[in-house]
């Protein structure tokens, strides 16, 4: 796992990169320390990154937009600050974690498992979804989104409007910090349940899911009786 | 004097020029003493004809005979209601009228001396006893109303005889005036009734103007205004207390002239008062110049009539035109209630006429007791606005001090200093020590300080050096505060720097080994601080007026109300804030200069 620590106070950085190395082992391929956001930019501009922990009020400034920044990246957010009365928000723009100063290791450890998706998803209660445009971050509402496609390392994101937007988190990321509403239908698709408007099966196991708005996506064998339970 | 001082006086005692004239009455007097002199068939043609204000003082006995007659066909008969006007040559005439209500039947006398009345060669009425020297004579009752018996009223001609003596007239005068008057018995027996009612309204009211003032200043109101408005009421309550005594407690003539000197003296001290508290009232500048200019004003009121009722009147109009003049500067300067005052001057000037009239009538209190009553209803409104602030000012103080304590428990700092020193006990438990007492001394010179409005320079400082402490162990960047010029001991509002110091670490980036500087111009009078946060500003834009600027500029109106500065700006390697206020009297009301 490749981390990036975004941490302006150096006994706090110090902490959190011990608490890492120990909770992460071996586990850990790369970790990166950078006091601001700018300096993590540049570093994640040539470095991939699996998480990246990040503290809200970088030397007391609100971090509202470097956190629109961070979530509109490939790589997992979790937030380390002790502005737990912005964590809601901050879920909202689509953070994995929100992990409240000061904070133990046990605390830290649970972030990491839902890093990596020990977890089961479920608690996603992202509202907002950042993408990046020509340069600057749009913020797309989740309710405005029917379905996410798998492109790679990134994801389409296609909107109820027909619109459709790139975003850079694979579908597994998505996956964790979107709503319970939205299910995995396919290895590439995952979508809103309640976009579903019927399930349709054809001849050699080849089944269908038919959205209220028409098209069809594929649903994947495995997942076909699951989902038909849930639409029940 | 000025010549344009005698204008003034010439212009506001121009009515006294218009005394009246009078026709006299026949009344003759003979010194010497003989019982046949009673009758009215004696010939008095030989003795000396005086006019009314011709009797002698310190003299007697003498006998003086009036003649009384019916008014001829084309004289001008007074109506009864005018029984107590004082209009000379006709208070001798007199028409028997067959209607109770409006005959004469009665003499009103305010004797200054003793006497025995005759009425057509019968006594009437006794008062004291009449003397040749002042040790045999004893004086009589000052006020008499002396019916005079149905049978000797009627016919067309009556005399009316005095035996007097006047060894205790004590007014300075020489002679004096002195007047039987012809009334209806149950009509001035009325009026006399009604006589010290309104002293007695103007009295009570006095009081408990005063009461109310002095009750105001015991909850906690040191209004120099108060103060007078008590002062001013309790002489006036005097003044009325003293109009009242002649018609509630009857007393011999030899009182009446002290009683009308002590009457004419609180008077002038009532007006000076009145002057004082509008002067006060209106915080007017050039105070003593007021009252000295009331003075000369005084000065002449007191000679302008040797009859001291109408003394009493000159001096209070006198006092009206300085009051006059303050009203209109008050209202001009826009004061507070000055309208209302100068309505009620103007009014009064309007009724407190000089000419000869009734003594100090029911207007003359109600309108005096009015102005009092305007000018404490303006303190008032003032009392109440200062009330209005200093609960705000409680607020405010309250408010501030939350605020600084909010500083200690500002959860990005307190909880990324927690999130710091368990890093530190794990790391290195002697630092975690060090650091945990850092962080105790910043919040032991906080709590000190909570509640506190101003503190010394030296505790502020401290508190600095112990926030920067805490910071440079969270931060591991040493920043320092340098002082220059600073008194220890001079008062700041706490935590003004210590706002600043957090301003600074959190707009521009200091590295290691920097210093913020303060530099002191501290007078007796006057504060001046220049403080330098130091670092490059981030890329972000520096708010207006963020908390910490809030705090501050709060703080600073909060003890040097109007009377400080505050101003911030770029400069070489950092930026700098500089705070001026003014030391001599923190908290003043007074407006900035």
């Amino acid at each position: 796992m490749k981390l990036i620590l975004i941490e302006d106070e150096p006994l706090v950085a110090q902490r959190l990169e011990r608490f890492c190395r120990e909770i992460l082992g071996a586990e850990l391929e790369k970790l990166h320390v950078a006091s601001s956001f700018d300096e993590a930019a540049g570093w994640l501009a040539e470095h991939p990154v699996d998480v990246a922990l990040l503290d809200l009020n970088l030397e007391g400034r609100d971090g509202m937009e470097l956190l629109r920044r961070s979530v509109a990246g490939a790589f997992h957010t979790v937030i380390v600050s002790a502005n737990t009365d912005r964590a809601l928000e901050a879920f909202q723009y689509g953070v994995l974690d929100f992990v409240p100063k000061p904070f133990t290791r046990e605390r830290l450890t649970q972030a990491f498992e839902r890093a990596r998706g020990t977890i089961t998803r479920g608690a996603g209660t992202a509202k907002n979804l950042a993408v990046r445009k020509a340069g600057r971050v749009e913020l797309i509402a989740v309710d405005d989104v029917l379905f996410a496609q798998g492109a790679g390392n990134y994801s389409e994101l296609v909107l109820v409007n027909g619109r459709r937007e790139l975003h850079d988190k694979t579908l597994e990321k998505l996956a964790a910090i979107l709503p319970p509403d939205f299910e995995r239908l396919h290895k590439s698709y995952l979508v809103r349940l309640s976009a579903i408007k019927a399930l349709h099966a054809s001849e050699g196991s080849h089944y269908e899911a038919e959205l209220k708005n028409g098209p069809r996506l594929p649903v994947g064998r495995t997942r076909y009786k699951e989902l038909r339970a849930k639409l029940a | 004097m000025r010549p344009r001082f005698f204008s003034l006086l010439l212009v506001l005692f121009a009515c006294a020029a218009l005394a009246s004239v009078s026709a006299q009455p026949d009344l003759r007097i003979r010194h010497g003493d003989d019982p046949r002199w009673a009758s009215p068939d004696w010939d008095d043609a030989d003795w000396t004809r005086i006019t009314m204000d011709e009797y002698p003082a310190a003299a007697g006995p003498f006998w003086v005979r009036i003649r009384l007659e019916q008014p001829g066909p084309m004289h001008h008969a007074p109506r009864p209601d005018q029984t107590e006007v004082l209009v000379p040559p006709e208070r001798y005439v007199y028409r028997w009228s067959a209607e109770p209500e409006s005959s004469f039947d009665a003499l009103f006398l305010p004797a200054v001396y003793s006497f025995e009345l005759f009425f057509d060669g019968r006594l009437l009425a006794r008062s004291g006893v009449v003397g040749h020297d002042r040790e045999s004579e004893v004086p009589g009752l000052l006020d008499h109303l002396v019916r005079i018996p149905d049978d000797l009223r009627g016919g067309t001609s009556h005399l009316l005889a005095i035996r007097m003596s006047t060894y205790h007239y004590n007014f300075p005068a020489t002679h004096f005036s002195a007047t039987p008057w012809p009334v209806n018995m149950a009509r001035r027996l009325r009026h006399e009734a009604r006589l010290p009612v309104f002293p007695l309204v103007g009295a009570v009211c006095s009081l408990l103007t005063a009461a109310i003032s002095l009750v105001l200043m015991r909850l906690g109101e040191r209004r120099r205004a108060l103060a007078l408005v008590a002062a001013v009421s309790v002489v006036l309550a005097v003044f009325y207390g003293l109009i009242a005594v002649r018609w509630l407690y009857p007393y011999t003539y030899d009182w009446h002239y002290p009683r009308l000197l002590a009457i004419t003296w609180v008077m002038t001290v009532a007006s000076v008062l009145l002057v004082g508290l509008l002067v006060e009232q209106f915080n007017a500048p050039w105070k003593a110049w007021w009252l000295a200019g009331l003075v000369p004003l005084l000065a002449a009121a007191w000679q302008m009539s040797p009859i001291y009722e109408l003394k009493v009147l000159w001096i209070c109009r006198a006092m009206l035109l300085v009051a006059l003049a303050l009203a209109g500067w008050a209202c001009w300067r826009r004061r507070p209630g000055a309208w209302p005052a100068l309505a009620g001057v103007i009014v009064a000037l309007l009724v407190v006429r000089t000419e000869r009239r009734a003594f100090l009538d029911p207007t003359f209190f109600l309108t005096i007791e009015a102005l009092v009553l305007l000018v404490f209803a303006a303190v008032g409104a003032q009392v109440q606005a200062g009330r209005r602030a200093a609960r705000e000012a409680r607020l405010t103080a309250a408010r501030m001090e939350i605020e600084l304590l909010k500083k200690n428990l500002q959860p990005h700092f307190l909880l990324n200093t927690l999130t710091a020193v368990s890093e530190v006990i794990e790391a290195d438990p002697p630092g975690a020590v060090r650091f945990i007492d850092d962080l105790a001394a910043e919040f032991r010179s906080l709590a000190a300080m909570s509640g506190e409005r101003l503190v010394p320079l030296q505790r502020e400082l401290d508190l600095c050096r112990a926030h920067l402490k805490v910071i440079s162990r969270r931060t591991g960047r040493d920043i320092g505060l340098a002082v220059e010029g600073a008194r220890d001991e001079a008062l700041v509002p706490p935590a003004i720097f210590l706002t600043l110091i957090e301003n600074g670490l959190v707009h521009q980036r200091a590295e290691s080994g920097a210093e913020f500087r303060l530099r002191a111009h501290v007078t007796d009078e006057t504060a001046r601080y220049e403080f330098f946060s130091p670092g490059s500003k981030r890329p972000d834009d520096r708010p207006a007026g963020g908390t910490g600027l809030r705090y501050v500029q709060a703080r600073l109106e909060e003890s040097f109300r109007g009377q400080w500065t505050f101003s911030q700006g770029a400069v070489a390697g950092g930026w700098e804030t500089v705070i001026g206020w003014r030391t001599a009297r923190p908290g003043s009301e007074e407006a900035a200069p």
